[in-house]
């Protein structure tokens, strides 16, 4: 498609962020009249005629987002004054309530954020096994489970085969915590702590989730029902 | 780390999501999930579509008929379907359906209409 629009005299600018959208009222009708553009080059102005149209993604689930590693503790960036499309949104809504209330959604980033990570056990079955047997659901087609007594409200899904060269005895889930939406499945079990020890050792999580999945965490099943 | 990834899903009132086009815009379109669009359901892709086709069809005056909203919630193939898979049956029973109080039809026949029903079309 790119190539497609590109041939019919489309020009892409990567890149650029668009830091601002100025609007006018113009008898009777709400007019984008400049886009404020931001590049290695610096802060331009674009100006808009009633014929450029400007279609703006209004926010991203993920914006602010910060990486972890088996090391580093992934951030949570709380601060409000750089939050790409949401700025811009919030900077229209201030203009005109028919653009809506941005700080409706973005206020409550305690309660709206997910740790996302992708634990992988190698070479002990024993907690995937348990899972199976006490929800009924092979790996790869159950839903979201909640261990609800969790201080962290961890969450988990449980993979089939995800990686096309995934070895037989490694296995994969993902699994968030903090936001407490997602209750699917709640169990509530207990198991040998140096069972717990091992299995969470075993998963590949940041440093910090996995301290704390250690130190807080009563389920891990590892023991055969 | 992801601090808004669940942010669409907070309570909200129908004016704190602008609609796709707002009142009066001509060159200006919403698109996304935080865009108020009655009756669809969001975390999706298809918002993210359906949005875009509004905005690109409102600002340029398409006048080609939008696809309609699939509203599962109206089909008693899927609603029963998904009764079954939330209770982990195959088959309703006057057992789980004993909070049903009926005398017309009877709970029997009811059961019977409802096992009968085809399964919903992907």
């Amino acid at each position: 498609m790119h190539v497609w629009l590109k041939s019919l005299g489309v020009h892409f600018r990567a890149g650029t962020t668009v830091t601002d959208i100025a609007t006018s009222e113009v008898k009777g009708e709400t007019l984008a009249t400049e886009l404020t553009l931001s590049d290695h080059t610096g802060v331009h102005q674009a100006k808009l005629t009633r014929d450029d149209l400007v279609f703006f993604t209004n926010g991203s689930l993920t914006q602010n987002s910060d990486m972890g590693d088996k090391d580093t503790v992934a951030k949570f960036d709380r601060q409000t004054t750089d939050r790409g499309c949401f700025t811009v949104w919030e900077s229209l809504a201030a203009c005109d309530p028919k653009f809506g209330r941005p700080e409706t959604f973005l206020s409550h980033s305690e309660q709206s954020n997910w740790v996302s990570f992708f634990p992988t056990i190698t070479a002990d079955p024993t907690f995937f096994d348990y899972i199976e047997k006490k929800t009924g659901d092979r790996a790869g087609t159950g839903g979201a489970i909640t261990i609800v007594d969790s201080s962290w409200k961890i969450s988990f899904v449980l993979y089939s085969k995800y990686f096309p060269d995934q070895p037989a005895d490694v296995n994969v889930l993902w699994a968030l915590v903090n936001a407490a939406i997602w209750s699917v499945t709640s169990l509530r079990s207990r198991c040998a702590s140096a069972q717990a020890r091992r299995c969470s050792q075993n998963c590949s999580t940041t440093a910090g989730s996995r301290t704390r999945l250690k130190a807080s965490s009563r389920i891990v099943p590892c023991r055969r029902a | 780390m992801m601090p808004y990834i669940t942010s669409q899903f907070m309570p909200r009132k129908i004016s704190d999501r602008p609609k796709v086009v707002p009142e009066g815009c001509v060159n200006l379109a919403f698109i996304g999930q935080f865009v108020e669009l009655p009756g669809d359901v969001i975390f999706t892709v298809e918002t993210s579509v359906r949005t875009a086709m509004m905005a690109v069809w409102g600002l340029t005056g398409l006048k080609k008929p939008m696809i309609p909203i699939y509203e599962p919630v109206y089909d008693l193939r899927v609603i029963v379907a998904s009764i079954k898979e939330t209770l982990g049956i195959d088959e309703f029973t006057p057992e789980n359906l004993h909070a049903i109080s009926l005398s017309s039809p009877p709970l029997p026949t009811l059961i019977a209409f409802l096992n009968e029903l085809p399964k919903p079309v992907a």
